[in-house]
This record gives C-alpha cells, structure tokens and sequence, in this order.
C-alpha cells in the first residue's frame, strides 16, 4: 500500500475518526513527517479546535453572569417601577419624620388625607395606622422590589480548590480527542513527560518507541504539558496533558501503567538511554512481556 | 430532597443536582445557540429531571440521565424561539442579547495564521449556523475533560458516529472560515 498526500485526502476521515490500522497509521505518519503539504492539512484542522474551545470558553463565562443578561432583558419596567417605589418610600420617610410636627398640629389628620391627591390616599391612611412605628419599617417594601418573582436561580458556586479535582490522567491526542486510561485498557502504556527544552528525555523517548513501538501489547506516548509540534528528532506519538495530574509524574519522569490502570513502574528519562531502556525492559518483564 | 425509587435506594436528588450543575451548565452552553439561555435550560431540565425521577431506571449514572434531558431541553428550547422568531421577528432584542454576552471581550486565538481575523470573530455566527448534530458534538469536545464514549453515551449515538460528526464539523467550519478569507 502506497500512502501518498491523494490517500490521506481520501482517508482523513478515516484519520480523525480512528479507523486507520495500527500499519496504515505508522506509514501515514511517515508520510506526514515528510509531506509538508499533508503537515499542513491536518493543521487547518487542528486549528479549528483552538478556536472552539476558546467560543465555548467565552459562552461559559456569559452562561456563568445570568443576573446581569436577565436585568438587561427585563429592561425598563422594572426598573422604572424599582424607582417609584423607592421614590414613594423615600417620599413616606420624609413625611413620618415630620410626624411629630403633625402631632403638635391642632389639624385633624382627616384634613391632612383630604388634601393629598386620590391616588396616594391609602398610603397616607397607613401613615395614620402606624402612626408609633418607626420611620424604617415604611420602607421595607423597597428592597422586595428588586427580586422578581421570574428570576430563582441561584449563582453557580464557583468550583473549590480546583487543584485537587484534577483528574489522574487525561491527556489529548493529535485529533483533539481526550483520552483516559481506559482508553489504553489491556495495553501496557508507557509513558514519559518531555518538553522541548529537554532534549535527552526526547532521545530516551525515541530509543524507546523504536525498542518497543512494533510491540502490539505496548503503547509509547510522549506526553508534552502545552500543545506543541512535535519535536524534530521524534517520531514517537505525541498527545498533550490537559490539566490532569498524569499519575503524578513530573517533567522528565516515565511511567508505566498496566492494562488495568495499575502504575507498575517509576523512572526518569534523565539517565542514560541504554539504562533506562534495560530498566524498562526488566519492568516489563516482571509484566510478562517480551 | 430524597425520594424513594422503589426497590432501588433513595437517591437525594437536591445534592445530586447541587454537584452536577457545574457540569450540566457545561453540557447546556455546549447544546444551546445563545449561551444566556443555559442557566434556564439547566433550571427546566432540573425540574423535569425531578418530576420524571421515578423513569430513572439506574441504568446509567444520574449525572448522565440529567445531561440527556439538558440536550433535550436545549433542543426544544431553540425550536419554541425559533417559532417565535418567525411569528415575531424581533432581531433588535437577540443583538442586544448577543451584546451583553459580548462584554467579556472575544479573542480567539490564531497560532497558525490559517485563518483571518474577521472570519474569527465571526466563528459564533459560522457555529451556530451548523446543524444541531454536527454543532453538539463539536462544542462538547471543547468541554474539560469529556471524552468521546462520554459525548456518545449523551447524545445517545454510536460512538463512531460522533466522531464522524466532529469531523464532518470541523471540515465545514474550516471551509465556511476559509471561504471568508478568499472574499
């Protein structure tokens, strides 16, 4: 099978959606590393998931700000009714405070209510009522104003100590994919941490991924903290750790994981590649793998 | 509250919601065109999701069960406005909508330069303009942390489907982008 840039065209839906072979896939990213043209396809798309994230990220933050949407969809009439009661009570304040004057007032307080235009008139009989009360009690139907009955949602509690509630592993792959262990169940998963300033972990990598890429119960991934290209002199599958804890590997560190999502082994990438590849090799034997 | 679901045990819905809301508003800003309707989508799907409690059959986590009816709702919730719309065509008030959103300022990232700056700050409007079964899967992908099998058991579709769908999406929203650029 000849894999060309007229058969990735062909088959890039095929790509995206895991359908490949493990040997079309191997002879595709060969291609890819030398096609500049095909590089550049599967960027085109790759550079739509950037951008929807960030949308979905902008539309959470509007979603997470009902209360000023709903206010600005309610508009004017709440507002204008939120006034003139406000005004009313503040206007109702100002004539108890002037009671003790009325009091002292020959007036009877029927006058007082016969003057006043028709529409205030029951306020001015609750005035009389509740001619002892103090002044704050008149204002009370003010702060009801400003909870409509149409709007009970609470505010969304904003999330606790993020940094504990980060998952153990999740990481995403070159189609934009997340991917958890259970993705790599019944396979043993090796992994390491590299960063492109790191140069011997990228050589540990590789040494590893050409000693045991062919191997169908193994699966080799570098995993890189920011979404990067991959480095220059790897061809080992690059995914990118989206805020998970990796089991809590460190930079430079390598792990491998059982098929039931067991850590088996802890090392560094640091050492010498044939030391860490016969280190390796020991870890999975004891495994039972060959 | 806690209500009894017969043989099985009691479930609290009230805690059960508290704890899932975050994810549901996730699912909901995913699912809905105008992200100021999805506290009110997640608020309906949690009251039907309390009336309709005794269907749970305990087959699938209540977390899921309730992010199925957030798609549902969501679903509705456009097609009732989009009624709406064609009896009253009120656009004033939706731009006035999009522009309260909009206060929190929107720049989309371009590492790549593939794309122009004014197809970009389009992107809301190439977005909503696909369909809802390439749409929904496609902004589910950009929720934290939801995998494939997760989007599949939500939207109650093969998983090969969905990814399918997000492909067929991400190629329609880079040629409407790309189109842009060549006008």
């Amino acid at each position: 099978m000849n894999i060309d840039c007229r058969w990735l065209e062909q088959n890039l839906e095929g790509f995206f959606c895991d359908r490949l072979s493990a040997n079309e896939m191997d002879q595709l990213q060969l291609h890819v590393d030398n096609c500049s043209e095909c590089q550049g396809t599967l960027r085109e798309f790759q550079a739509v998931d950037p951008l929807i994230r960030q949308l979905f990220q902008h539309d959470l933050a509007v979603a997470q700000a009902p209360q000023r949407v709903r206010q600005s969809r309610l508009g004017m009439p709440v507002y204008a009714a939120a006034t003139a009661l406000i005004v009313l009570s503040i206007w109702l304040g100002v004539k108890a405070s002037e009671k003790p004057a009325t009091l002292a007032d020959p007036k009877p307080p029927a006058t007082i209510a016969a003057v006043r235009p028709t529409p205030i008139a029951p306020a001015t009989t609750a005035i009389v009522k509740s001619e002892g009360q103090p002044t704050v009690e008149r204002a009370k139907p003010a702060p009801a104003v400003k909870t409509p009955s149409n709007a009970p949602t609470p505010a969304p509690k904003p999330d606790v100590d993020q940094a504990d509630k980060r998952p153990p592993f999740l990481v995403s792959d070159a189609a934009g994919y997340s991917r958890t262990l259970s993705d790599y169940r019944n396979r043993t998963l090796i992994f390491g941490v590299w960063s492109p300033k790191d140069t011997h972990a990228i050589a540990t990598l590789q040494r590893l991924y050409e000693t045991y890429g062919s191997n169908p119960k193994v699966r080799i991934l570098g995993i890189s903290n920011e979404s990067m290209a991959k480095p220059a002199n790897g061809t080992f599958p690059v995914v990118y750790n989206e805020n998970s804890q990796l089991l809590g590997a460190q930079p430079s560190d390598i792990v491998i994981v059982d098929g039931t999502g067991t850590v088996r082994f802890r090392g560094s990438l640091n050492g010498n590649p044939n030391m860490v590849v016969k280190t390796v090799n020991s870890a999975l034997g004891s495994l039972g793998i060959r | 509250m806690t209500v009894a679901l017969g043989a099985r045990e009691d479930i609290d819905f009230e805690t059960v919601a508290q704890e899932c809301r975050p994810f549901l508003l996730k699912i909901a800003v995913a699912s809905t065109r105008n992200p100021s309707d999805a506290e009110d989508v997640v608020q309906e799907a949690l009251v039907r999701g309390f009336r309709g409690l005794k269907r749970f059959r305990g087959d699938c986590p209540l977390k899921l069960w309730l992010s199925r009816i957030v798609v549902r709702v969501a679903i509705n919730h456009h097609r009732s406005v989009a009624r709406r719309l064609k009896r009253w065509v009120f656009f004033t008030d939706m731009e006035r909508m999009q522009d309260d959103g909009a206060n929190i300022p929107f720049d989309p990232p371009d590492p790549s330069h593939d794309f122009d700056r004014e197809g970009l700050m389009d992107a809301r409007k190439t977005v909503n303009k696909l369909p809802d079964e390439f749409r929904m899967p496609l902004m589910m992908l950009a929720v934290d942390g939801l995998t494939i099998p997760e989007i599949a058991a939500i939207l109650e579709i093969p998983e090969g489907t969905v990814k399918s769908r997000i492909f067929y999406g991400r190629k329609r929203l880079k040629e409407t982008l790309q189109q842009r650029k060549k006008k």
